[in-house]
């Protein structure tokens, strides 16, 4: 950064990235900066599925209901933080290994900061920063804030 | 946070933590907060050795010396390296020379002092020095109650 204008924000709809969002919007609005929420679906699942013999169009359908889903809960994320539509926001969905696609899209679109909450769903104790806040903050080029 | 009002940068004076030092100078100015620059001497046991090799014998008052010694010397590289920030910043600039393990007074000094930002540096990620800063670093992140700015160099 040292002023950031472009700001990334990993969500997977939980309440910890929530409050990651809520400090993203804040520093983009301080900053006048982009924000970019991302959400990465993981693949393991559609790998599950495919293994077991299930039409391919099913699979498809399943696939497309799911970046729906991601859409639609991203568009729900951001509606609970009122004032943010002066904002510029994109909102982008992939699918991969979580932290792999966090750091492409942060080198591809020219990300100067992270904002990231250091436990996602999986969220066990205080002490503890989850895989992917971790892999992130020991890969990414750019400044990572971790919340807490 | 959300808006940071107490930012702290541990420092060990490396290159490294300039940058972290001039990120938080940046969004001190633009927040309008405090800026706490903390450098903790670690008192290992090889200090003993230390005084032994300068052909004294260890003695408490001889060990109370010479950690007396380092913590005025850490004052004046702690001055110098705030320095740096430059004059004619309208900043309130608390220096602090603390004495024990870095990670565990980095986290103390953080809750004591409510500090909301804690801006520290990576080595940024070549080769094995990577893990080998990383440790504070790593311990500060996953200790603190706050958020953390990880800077990278």
């Amino acid at each position: 950064m040292r002023r950031p204008a472009k700001i990334l924000v990993p969500t997977d709809f939980s309440e910890s990235s929530d409050k990651a969002l809520k400090q993203g919007i804040d520093i983009a609005r301080q900053y006048n900066a982009e924000l970019h929420l991302f959400h990465v679906i993981p693949v393991d699942l559609v790998y599950a599925l495919s293994d077991c013999s299930i039409p391919v169009q099913a699979i498809e359908a399943f696939e497309k209901q799911q970046v729906e889903g991601a859409f639609q809960n991203m568009k729900k994320q951001l509606a609970e933080n009122p004032g943010c539509e002066d904002l510029k926001i994109s909102l982008d969905i992939v699918k991969g290994v979580a932290y792999e696609e966090i750091l492409r899209q942060a080198k591809e679109a020219g990300i100067d900061l992270i904002v990231i909450a250091s436990l996602g769903k999986s969220g066990l104790a205080k002490y503890f920063v989850g895989s992917v806040a971790r892999n992130v903050l020991k890969k990414a080029r750019c400044p990572v804030l971790l919340t807490k | 946070m959300l808006k940071p009002t107490k930012i702290l940068v541990p420092t060990d004076f490396s290159g490294y933590s300039k940058i972290a030092l001039r990120q938080a100078v940046d969004i001190a100015e633009e927040y309008g907060a405090e800026l706490h620059v903390l450098h903790v001497v670690e008192m290992r046991i090889h200090t003993m050795y230390e005084y032994e090799f300068a052909g004294k014998e260890a003695s408490p008052e001889g060990i109370k010396d010479l950690e007396t010694t380092r913590m005025r010397i850490a004052e004046g590289k702690l001055l110098e390296f705030t320095g740096q920030i430059g004059k004619g910043k309208q900043l309130k600039v608390f220096p602090k020379v603390i004495k024990g393990e870095p990670v565990t007074e980095i986290l103390k000094y953080q809750k004591d002092r409510g500090i909301d930002l804690i801006v520290i540096s990576s080595l940024g990620h070549t080769g094995l020095a990577e893990y080998f800063t990383g440790s504070v670093a790593r311990n500060v992140l996953k200790g603190a109650t706050c958020p953390v700015l990880l800077t990278k160099g």
